[in-house]
């Protein structure tokens, strides 16, 4: 044990930890879509969390703060290698399965987004995920797993609350064309709309 | 009361629960009064509501707790 953690330090850092660990790893799961990654993950990110817990201070928050540590880890491990956004953000427009919806002539009561996501499995949507720039990905990633507020996610990634809100807002457009290519690549939908017209022109009032 | 351009500018954070209470008023206001917003913005949950469910599914390795605190012992 560090010299300066004591018994006391021990405790109270494992029981902030436990009630966390099962988040932690989710969240790490989605980032690695390994399983022994996200554990490897989740254990050096607990290490280095205990390691450096005097610098917690007790009355922030335990899971911003471990979730920060494991991000930050996963951004490292994440440095060699180049990961390319397929879609360009800029070009992903608004309301983009709901136009294709309303393109398609699709019924949009009851479950109006089972058109495209009705057949849709885990493995799709982490595929959609992959295809986004990872600060964007980390975003999303977070937001959708922790459902943590705009504020936590700030606190946990380090950033302004309005970068949380135009990367996760960015993210969604994006993931949403991610999802329409996938769905057309797997024949869900038909490959024939043509997407170009799609970018959205607000009705007004 | 928000126009149609306005309400969607703030239909993330209305979906996130992300708003002050005032302005959260002013797009369930508008949003009562317009089907094809209302359309929208229900269309956009479904889908986030979708990738949501599936974003949370992963299985807890069952030994993550006794690897991970294993390890805090030798740390």
């Amino acid at each position: 044990m560090s010299s300066d953690i004591t018994v006391e330090d021990r405790s109270q850092f494992e029981s902030l930890l436990r009630p966390v660990l099962d988040l932690a790893y989710r969240y790490a799961y989605r980032l690695t879509l390994d399983r022994d990654a996200a554990m490897d993950l989740v254990q050096d990110a607990s290490v280095i969390a205990f390691r450096s817990f005097r610098q917690f201070e007790p009355e922030s928050n335990f899971k911003a703060w471990f979730l920060k540590i494991l991000t930050n880890r996963y951004y490292r491990s994440r440095q060699a290698a180049a990961r390319v956004a397929i879609v360009n953000l800029e070009d992903a427009p608004d309301l983009f399965l709901y136009r294709q919806a309303r393109k398609l002539g699709q019924p949009l009561r009851d479950d109006p987004a089972a058109f495209v996501l009705g057949q849709a499995d885990v493995a799709m949507i982490d595929a959609a995920m992959s295809r986004l720039a990872d600060e964007y990905r980390v975003v999303a990633t977070l937001h959708f797993v922790s459902q943590m507020s705009y504020e936590e996610c700030a606190q946990t990634l380090d950033i302004p609350v309005g970068t949380v809100r135009s990367r996760l807002h960015r993210a969604r457009r994006h993931l949403q064309v991610s999802l329409w290519q996938i769905a057309e690549e797997r024949g869900y939908v038909s490959p024939e709309v043509d997407r170009t017209c799609l970018v959205a022109k607000r009705h007004m009032l | 009361m928000l126009s149609c351009q306005e309400t969607y500018a703030l239909i993330q954070d209305y979906l996130d629960r992300a708003l002050s209470p005032s302005e959260t008023e002013l797009v369930k206001l508008h949003l009562d009064g317009c089907g094809i917003c209302a359309e929208e913005f229900v269309f956009e949950g479904a889908v986030l509501r979708r990738i949501g469910g599936f974003m949370t599914e992963a299985e807890v390795p069952p030994e993550l707790f006794s690897r991970v605190f294993s390890a805090l012992r030798i740390a």
